[in-house]
C-alpha cells in the first residue's frame, strides 16, 4: 500500500519507488488523487509511460483495469473507495505492485483470466478482473440485435402480465427465435440467458400451479443458450439472477443501488429491486477483498508480515462495510429509504429462482463465488452440512475462471503462517477478519438472523421452497427452525480460528470517583498496543471477569472442598479457559481457579433449573418457581441445596460426561461489555482502550424466596481491583456496533444523551469528531462530585466544537465553561428530560430532516433503560406534530442509535401481574400488542415500528409466548438487545398454582396419569396456537394490499394476488385447520375429558368430527376451492371471484377470534380456580372445547352459503392434494427436461 | 462379600403352566414383588413381576374404545380383565431374558446392574439352577445395616 502522492523513478533518493531499470528515468512519472481521480503523470521521462500499451504524452486520469508500464515493470493498481473503509488510512487507500511474475497460483489465474476475456471479447468463461472481482468488467448489455427484438420487447411487459396473469398466453404466443451462434453471436450470450432464464422462470411462476411444459418460444432458445454456456439442463444461474441483471442509470454514475435498474424485472416490486439489486452491490463491496487474498497469499510467500497486516485489514475493513453499510439496507421497516416487505418478497421473488427442472442447480446464496473464494482462502474443510455439500454442488456448475480460482486460493495457507509467526498483531487482526465473515454479528452471523427473520414471515405465508431446500408441513411443525438449523451448523464448519478469538490488555492504574450515596465510577486504561486491536469510535470491549479470592474461599466451603481438587472440564470450558491468558489448552483445572473463573453471580435461569432437575430440593424449587433465583449467588444456593439433602460434593468428584458435573451445570464468566470511551486515530491500531465503569452494589430482596445481603456486580468489582493494581492482564474481546455509529458525514450534527458511565461511547465520539459537525451533549448525574473532568471535552468546547449540557438531579448546581475548562457552579437541580424540554425550539431544529429545513442531526442514547424510556419520551413532545411518528421515522434513517443497559435495582416480582388470558387479548392494534418473554410481559405497540426486523416478526409472536422465538435469534444473549426489552416491560405472567394434583387420561398410548399443570399447559399451547395463527393469517391476507407489481393501486385486488388469497384459502383449510382439528383439539379433548368426566365416550369427539366432515356444506366448501381457482385463471366473471376472496379472507379470519374466544373461556377457569378447576369448573372446560368445534360447524355453513350464494358448485370437483415432500435439498422442480 | 452370603436362599417360584391366580396369590402372601419361574425340569427360565401383573389388567386404547369409551369404562374393564386372567396360564407374561447373577458373583457387580436396569429383585443361578435371589433390600441390610 501506498500514500498518495507519489513518484516512480530509478533514483532511490528522488522516487518514492524505486524501479531498477536502466530504462527508467531517475524521477519518471507521478500518481495522484486530483477531483476523485487517479492521475498518472509523465515527468518527461526519457523512454515514456504507457497506460494499456499507449504511451501517455503527459496527464491521464486512470479507470479501474487500466495497466500502467514504466520500462520493464508493469504496474497494476487498486484503489479502495473512501466511502467504503473505516480501517484503512486515507493516504493508504490506493495499493499498487510491480508486476513481476506471480509466485503464487491465484495471482496467475486472475492474471491469465483477465488477459483471456480481454482477448476473446467476451466473458463466458467467468467474469474475474481485480478491477470487478467477479463481476462483469463490461456492464450487461442492454439491447439485442434487430433480429432479436420480440425478446428486448418482452422485458418491460412482465409486470403488467403478471399482474393480468396473462403471462403464459403472452410468451405461448412469442415467436420462436434462433439462438445458434450463426444467429446469436457469443457476446449477446450473457444477455440471452438472463432474458430467456427469467422469462421461463416467470412462465413457471406466474401460477401458483406449475404449466406441463414450457413452450417452444421459451425452451428451444433457452435450452440452445444454456449448452452454449456449458449448462446441459437450462436453469437460472447466479450470475444470470444477480451479476448479470443490473444496468447504471446513470452510466458514469457508481455501481451502487440508488444507481442500478434491474435488467429484466419480473414484478418490478420494491422486494425485487432491493432484494436482487442489494445482493448485487454487496458482491461489487468484496471487489477488492480479491485483490487483497492474492496480496496476502504474497505476503506469506515472501515471509513479510507487515504486508500480509495490511492485506488482511482490507479483507476485515471490507467484510465490515458489505455487512455493515450494503447489506442493512435490505430493510424490512416500512417507513425506511428502501423498504423489503418480507410478505411480499415471500409471495414473488422468494420462489422466482427455484429451478424448474429436476436436478438443475439453484442461484441460492450458496452459489455465490465470493463466498467459495472465501471458504478456500480462510481453508474451510468441512462441507458435510446439508448446506455445505449443496454449496459443492453448485460450485460444480461455475465456470471455467472461478472454479481455477476457488482451487488456486487453497495452495497457500495464511492461517498456518499467522499462528507460525506468533505475532499477536497479525492474530488479532486475522481473528477480527475471521469474526468478520463468520461470526455473530458478522456476514454470517447476521445473515442467519435476517434469513430467520425472512424464512419464517415467508413459510408462515405459505412459501414451500426456498432455492436452498424445500421444506413442507403444518402450521406447527416450524420448518422454518429447520433451515435456521442448518445455517448453523454451515457457520460452525468455516470457523477455524488462530488461537483462541480474544486480545490481551494490560490495565494501568486508574481513577475511582465515589459520589456521596457512596456509588463510585472506576475510569480505566487497558494498554492493548501491538494486539492488532482494530475498532470504531462507539464499539464495545467484553471483559473476562476473574472473582475476588473472599467470593472464590467461600464457594469452595459451600462445595465442602479444599480447592485443590481437579476438575475435567467440558468442550464449552476448555474453549472458555483457552481465553484466559497463560492457560492454552487444559483439560483439567484446581477447583479454586475453576471457581475463578465460573458464573458465581447472580445465578442464571438455566442454571437455576439444572440445579432443580439435579436435586429436587423444595425450597430451591419454590425460589425458581418464584423466578427470584437472581437473588442468589452459588455459595449460598449451595448451603440451602446441602441443607435440603443434596450431596454437594458430586459437582466436583462428578465425571466430566456427568450431567451433575461442575462443568456441565455452571458456566464459565462470559464476556462483559463495555463501551470503548476512546477513539484510535483513523487508520491505526489502537494503543489505548479507555473504560467508564459503573460499580454495582446492591442488596438483595426481602421476600418469602430470597433474604437481604449485600451483592456486587462480577466485572465492576473485578475491573476496580485491576485498576488499583495497574498490573492485571485482561483477556479481552472487540465487539463491533453497527448501530451505534457516527454519520459518513462529518458535517452533520450529533446530539448525544448519556446519563452516569453512559458517557463513555460519547467520550470516544469525541475524540473522533474532529470534523466540521456541531456537538451537543446532555449528561446526567446526582451530584457534583461525581462530575469529572474530561480534557478531551474540555478541548472540544474551547474549539467551539461541542456543547456540554450537565443535569444534577440531587444537588442544585450547574457545569459553565469558562473558555479553558468546564466547572461546577451554582444552578438548579434538574433531570435530562426537563433540559430536553427547556431547549426544545433549538434541538427540534437540529433534530428536523434535513429535507424539511432542519439540520437532520443524529441522536444518541446511552444510560440505563428508564433514563431512555425518560429521553425517548421527551424527544417525542418536542416535535411539533406527532411526535411518536417522528421517532419511528428517525429509527427507520438511521439516525436514532441506542446503548440501554439495565443496572439491577429490583426484580420482577414487584411488577404489576397479567394473566394469560389478558396477554391473549392483546393481538390488535387497537387492544395493543403484548407478548411474553422469558415470564415477563412486554408491551410492543410502539416497539413494533422500531424493530430492526420489521414489524412482521413482531406481529408474528403478539398476544402469546414469545421467549423461544427471542432465543432463537440470540437476542437474549445480546445485551444491547437484550437490555431493551425492560424499557417496554410492563409486568409479568402470574404463575398459577395447582400442587401436586393430577388426573387419569386415556389416549392412544393406553391410560395415564397426568399432572393438572400439564393440562393447563395443554391448553395454553392450543390457545397460543390460535393466536399464532390468527398473526400469520393477517399477515398472508395483508398481502392482498402491497404493490404486487409495478404500477398498481395497492388497493385493488389483481388477479394475480386474487390467487394467492385462493392459496391462502385453502392452506387455511388443510395446514391449519386440519391439523387443529383432528391433532391439537383432538388432544385437548381427550385429556379435558380424562380430567372432567369419566362418564364421557372419548370417542364422541371423532363421532362429531367425521359427521361434521361428511356434510354437504363441508364437502362444497373444501371441494370447491378449485372450482373458484379454474374461474380465476379462465378470468371469467372476475368480480364473483373477488367477492368470493374477500369472503374468505373475511370468514377465515373470524373463525380463529371464534375459537380463541371458545378457548379463553376455558383458560379463565384455570386462572380463578387453579387447583380446583376440576371440581368447580370441569363442565366450563369441556364445554369450551364443545364450542371451539360449534364455531368450526358454524364456520363451514356461513361459507358453504356464501360459497353457493355466488353460485359456485362442487360438481365433480375434489379437494386438492398436498403435494408429497420430494424431501430433496431443492435443486430443481418436479418437470423432467423433454429430450 | 459374595452374592451367596447375602442372598434370599429359598425365593417364592412358581412353574410354567399355572395360572396367574396362583401367580397373584404367591405374591400376596409372600409379598415379594417378583416371581421367579421355572420350568417343569425346576430349571430357571425367567421372571414374573407384580407390575407386569398390574400392566396386563390395564385395558389399552382399543380395548375401551371397544368396550364403551368412557374412563368409566377404563375403569370396569380394568377389573374385568383381572377377573378374565386369573385363569389363563403365567407363560405369556414370563420375562425370559431376565439379568441373572451368579452366587460367587461380587455384591457390587450384582448393584450395578440392578440400578442401571432398574431392576427390585435378581435371580441368582448357577448352571441353569435356581439357588436365590437378591433384593435390594439384601443389600441395603447386608453392606449397609451390618457393617
Amino acid at each position: 500500500m501506498c500514500a498518495l502522492p507519489i513518484t516512480f523513478g530509478r533514483d532511490t533518493g528522488m522516487a518514492a519507488v524505486a524501479l531498477d531499470d536502466r530504462s527508467v528515468s531517475r524521477r519518471h512519472a507521478s500518481l495522484e488523487i486530483v477531483d476523485n481521480y487517479l492521475v498518472l503523470t509523465d515527468l518527461g521521462s526519457t523512454n515514456g509511460t504507457y497506460v494499456n500499451d499507449q504511451r501517455i504524452t503527459r496527464r491521464q486520469a486512470l479507470v479501474p483495469g487500466d495497466r500502467i508500464r514504466i520500462g520493464r515493470y508493469d504496474l497494476t493498481w487498486m484503489l479502495i473507495d473512501p466511502n467504503a473503509t473505516m480501517f484503512v488510512d486515507e493516504s493508504h487507500r490506493t495499493i499498487y505492485r510491480p508486476d513481476t511474475p506471480p509466485d503464487i497460483a491465484a495471482r496467475r489465474v486472475v492474471q491469465a483470466a483477465e488477459a483471456h476475456n480481454r482477448q476473446v471479447g467476451h466473458e463466458l468463461d467467468g467474469f474475474l478482473s481485480l478491477a470487478h472481482g467477479f463481476l462483469p468488467a463490461e456492464p450487461p448489455l442492454t439491447a439485442f440485435p434487430d433480429s432479436h427484438r420480440a425478446w428486448d420487447e418482452m422485458t418491460d411487459r412482465l409486470p403488467e402480465l403478471f399482474r393480468r396473469l396473462t403471462l403464459r398466453r403472452a410468451f405461448d404466443a412469442m415467436p420462436v427465435l434462433d439462438a445458434r451462434p450463426d444467429a446469436l453471436p457469443d457476446r449477446y450470450l450473457l444477455r440471452a440467458s438472463t432474458l430467456l432464464g427469467v422469462f421461463a422462470h416467470a412462465y413457471q411462476y406466474m401460477a401458483i400451479d406449475p404449466p406441463t411444459a414450457l413452450p417452444d418460444s421459451l425452451l428451444r432458445p433457452w435450452t440452445t443458450v444454456s449448452r452454449r454456456l456449458g449448462k446441459q439442463t437450462p436453469a437460472v444461474s447466479y450470475i444470470d439472477l444477480f451479476f448479470y441483471n443490473w444496468r447504471l442509470r446513470d452510466p458514469a454514475g457508481p455501481r451502487a443501488l440508488d444507481n442500478m435498474d434491474l435488467l429484466v424485472p419480473t414484478w418490478n416490486n420494491a422486494a425485487e429491486r432491493v432484494f436482487y439489486l442489494v445482493t448485487t452491490e454487496f458482491a461489487m463491496g468484496l471487489t477488492p477483498v480479491l485483490g487483497a487474498m492474492l496480496d496476502a497469499q504474497e505476503a506469506v510467500v515472501a515471509d513479510n508480515p507487515a504486508a500480509l497486516e495490511g492485506a488482511l485489514l482490507v479483507i476485515l475493513d471490507q467484510l465490515q462495510h458489505v455487512t455493515q453499510a450494503i447489506y442493512p439496507q435490505i430493510d424490512p421497516n416500512p417507513r425506511s429509504r428502501y423498504p423489503l416487505d418480507q410478505v411480499l418478497w415471500a409471495k414473488t421473488v422468494g420462489t422466482a429462482g427455484v429451478p424448474i427442472f429436476d436436478g438443475a442447480p439453484s442461484p441460492s446464496g450458496t452459489a455465490q463465488p465470493q463466498i467459495h473464494a472465501l471458504d478456500a482462502f480462510l481453508e474451510r474443510r468441512d462441507f458435510g452440512s446439508l448446506v455445505g455439500q449443496q454449496s459443492t454442488y453448485l460450485a460444480g456448475f461455475f465456470p471455467r475462471h472461478w472454479q481455477e480460482l476457488v482451487a488456486a486460493l487453497r495452495e497457500v495457507s495464511v492461517r498456518q503462517y499467522v499462528e507460525e509467526t506468533r505475532s499477536s498483531s497479525l492474530r488479532g487482526v486475522y481473528n477480527a477478519m475471521l469474526d468478520a465473515y463468520v461470526g455473530d454479528r458478522g456476514w454470517m452471523g447476521l445473515h442467519r438472523i435476517k434469513a430467520y427473520g425472512f424464512l419464517e414471515v415467508a413459510f408462515k405465508v405459505g412459501r414451500q421452497v426456498t432455492t436452498g431446500a424445500r421444506f413442507t408441513g403444518l402450521f406447527k411443525d416450524r420448518t422454518w427452525d429447520k433451515v435456521d438449523g442448518e445455517l448453523a451448523v454451515v457457520r460452525e464448519e468455516r470457523r477455524p480460528p488462530v488461537g483462541a478469538p480474544v486480545v490481551f490488555g494490560t490495565a494501568r492504574r486508574g481513577r475511582v470517583v465515589t459520589g456521596e450515596s457512596g456509588a463510585w465510577t472506576c475510569h480505566l486504561d487497558i494498554d492493548v498496543a501491538g494486539q492488532g486491536v482494530h475498532h470504531l469510535p462507539g464499539d464495545r470491549v467484553g471483559v473476562l471477569a476473574e472473582h475476588e479470592d473472599e467470593l472464590v474461599r467461600r464457594t469452595v466451603a459451600a462445595l465442602q472442598a479444599t480447592g485443590d481438587e481437579l476438575v475435567p472440564l467440558t468442550p464449552r470450558w476448555r474453549a472458555a479457559v483457552a481465553c484466559r491468558e497463560g492457560y492454552g489448552e487444559v483439560d483439567v483445572l484446581p477447583l479454586r481457579t475453576l471457581l475463578r473463573f465460573a458464573q458465581l453471580r447472580p445465578i442464571g435461569r438455566e442454571v437455576a433449573k439444572r440445579l432443580v432437575k439435579l436435586t429436587a430440593v423444595g425450597a430451591w424449587q419454590r425460589v425458581v418457581d418464584a423466578r427470584m433465583e437472581d437473588q442468589w449467588e452459588l455459595w449460598d444456593v449451595l448451603n440451602l441445596l446441602y441443607a435440603g439433602g443434596y450431596d454437594v460434593t458430586r459437582l466436583w468428584k462428578a465425571d466430566a460426561g456427568d450431567s451433575d458435573a461442575f462443568c456441565a451445570v455452571v458456566a464459565p464468566e462470559p464476556f462483559r461489555l463495555y463501551s470503548i470511551a476512546s477513539a484510535p486515530p483513523p487508520g491505526e491500531p489502537a494503543t489505548t482502550l479507555k473504560l467508564v465503569v459503573a460499580g454495582l452494589d446492591y442488596t438483595s430482596a426481602r421476600t418469602p424466596w430470597s433474604y437481604p445481603r449485600k451483592r456486587q456486580g462480577a466485572a465492576s468489582h473485578f475491573l476496580r481491583r485491576a485498576s488499583l493494581e495497574g498490573q492485571q492482564r485482561l483477556s479481552l474481546q472487540i465487539v463491533s456496533t453497527p448501530r451505534f455509529r457516527l454519520p459518513a458525514d462529518p458535517a452533520r450534527p450529533v446530539v448525544m444523551f448519556a446519563a452516569g458511565s453512559g458517557i463513555a461511547p460519547f467520550l470516544g465520539f469525541m475524540a473522533a469528531r474532529t470534523g466540521p459537525g456541531e456537538n451537543r451533549l446532555y449528561l446526567g448525574i446526582r451530584t457534583p462530585d461525581e462530575f469529572v473532568e474530561h480534557t478531551g471535552l474540555d478541548a472540544a468546547a474551547a474549539a467551539g466544537r461541542l456543547h456540554l449540557a450537565v443535569a444534577f438531579s440531587r444537588a442544585d448546581a450547574a457545569v459553565a465553561f469558562d473558555g479553558r475548562r468546564h466547572v461546577v457552579g451554582a444552578g438548579q437541580r434538574r433531570r435530562v428530560d426537563e433540559v430536553i424540554r427547556a431547549e426544545a425550539d433549538a434541538l427540534w431544529k437540529l433534530l428536523q430532516p434535513a429535507e424539511e429545513g432542519g439540520r437532520g442531526a443524529y441522536v444518541y442514547v446511552c444510560g440505563s433503560s428508564r433514563f431512555a424510556v425518560s429521553v425517548l419520551d421527551a424527544l417525542t413532545r418536542i416535535v411539533p406534530g406527532d411526535g411518536r411518528e417522528f421517532l419511528r421515522r428517525l429509527v427507520a434513517d438511521g439516525r436514532l442509535a441506542q446503548d440501554v443497559f439495565t443496572t439491577y435495582l429490583g426484580h420482577a416480582q414487584q411488577t404489576p401481574r397479567f394473566e394469560v388470558s389478558e396477554l391473549a387479548q392483546h393481538d390488535t392494534p387497537d387492544a395493543g400488542y403484548w407478548m411474553a418473554i422469558g415470564g415477563a410481559v412486554i408491551d410492543v405497540s410502539e416497539f413494533i415500528h422500531l424493530h430492526i426486523g420489521g414489524p412482521h416478526i413482531v406481529r408474528n409472536y403478539v398476544g402469546m409466548d414469545a421467549t423461544a422465538a427471542y432465543r432463537k435469534v440470540l437476542h437474549h444473549a445480546n445485551a444491547e438487545i437484550d437490555s431493551q426489552l425492560s424499557m417496554y416491560q410492563i409486568g409479568h405472567l402470574r404463575r398459577l398454582q395447582f400442587g401436586a394434583r393430577w388426573g387419569v387420561v386415556l389416549t392412544e398410548d393406553g391410560l395415564h396419569a397426568l399432572p393438572l399443570e400439564e393440562l393447563f399447559r395443554t391448553w395454553v399451547r392450543f390457545l397460543y396456537m390460535l393466536v399464532a395463527m390468527a398473526n400469520a393469517l393477517t399477515a398472508d391476507y395483508g398481502f392482498t394490499t402491497s404493490v404486487a407489481t409495478s404500477g398498481e393501486d395497492p388497493q385493488e385486488l389483481t388477479l394475480f394476488k386474487a390467487q394467492y388469497v385462493i392459496e391462502g384459502h385453502r392452506r387455511f383449510l388443510v395446514s391449519y385447520l386440519d391439523g387443529l382439528l383432528h391433532d391439537d383439539l383432538r388432544t385437548l379433548w381427550q385429556r379435558t375429558v380424562g380430567f372432567c368426566d369419566p362418564q364421557q365416550d372419548i370417542r364422541s369427539f371423532d363421532t362429531d368430527l367425521a359427521a361434521m366432515s361428511a356434510r354437504p356444506d363441508v364437502t362444497l366448501v373444501r371441494n370447491s376451492v378449485s372450482a373458484v381457482k379454474e374461474l380465476l385463471l379462465a378470468d371469467d366473471d372476475f368480480r364473483r371471484v373477488s367477492a368470493l376472496c374477500r369472503t374468505y379472507a373475511h370468514t377465515d379470519v373470524q373463525l380463529l377470534r371464534d375459537l380463541k374466544t371458545a378457548v379463553l373461556a376455558g383458560i379463565r377457569a384455570f386462572e380463578i380456580h387453579e387447583a380446583d378447576v376440576v371440581e368447580q369448573a370441569g363442565a366450563t372446560l369441556l364445554n369450551a372445547v364443545r364450542d371451539a368445534l360449534a364455531a368450526v360447524s358454524a364456520y363451514y355453513e356461513r361459507l358453504a352459503g356464501q360459497t353457493s350464494g355466488h353460485g359456485i358448485t362442487a360438481d365433480g370437483a375434489v379437494e386438492e392434494a398436498i403435494p408429497v415432500d420430494r424431501g430433496l435439498p431443492g435443486h430443481g422442480g418436479p418437470l423432467l427436461l423433454p429430450d | 462379600m459374595r452374592v451367596s452370603d447375602v442372598m434370599t436362599a429359598f425365593p417364592a417360584y412358581i412353574r410354567l403352566g399355572a395360572t396367574i391366580r396362583r401367580a397373584a396369590e404367591v405374591v400376596s402372601v409372600s409379598e415379594v414383588g417378583q416371581l421367579m419361574v421355572l420350568d417343569h425340569e425346576g430349571r430357571f427360565v425367567g421372571s414374573l413381576s407384580e407390575e407386569d401383573l398390574v400392566r396386563a389388567m390395564l385395558p389399552g386404547f382399543d380395548d375401551v374404545t371397544a368396550g364403551g369409551g368412557t374412563l368409566a369404562d377404563a375403569f370396569r374393564l380394568f377389573l374385568e380383565r383381572g377377573r378374565t386372567l386369573a385363569d389363563r396360564v403365567v407363560d405369556p407374561l414370563v420375562v425370559r431374558d431376565a439379568a441373572t447373577v451368579r452366587s460367587t458373583d461380587e455384591l457390587a457387580r450384582a448393584a450395578i446392574v440392578m440400578i442401571d436396569r432398574g431392576i427390585r429383585r435378581l435371580p441368582v443361578v448357577d448352571d441353569g439352577k435356581l439357588v436365590g435371589t437378591l433384593s435390594r433390600a439384601d443389600l441395603c441390610r447386608a453392606v449397609i445395616y451390618h457393617s
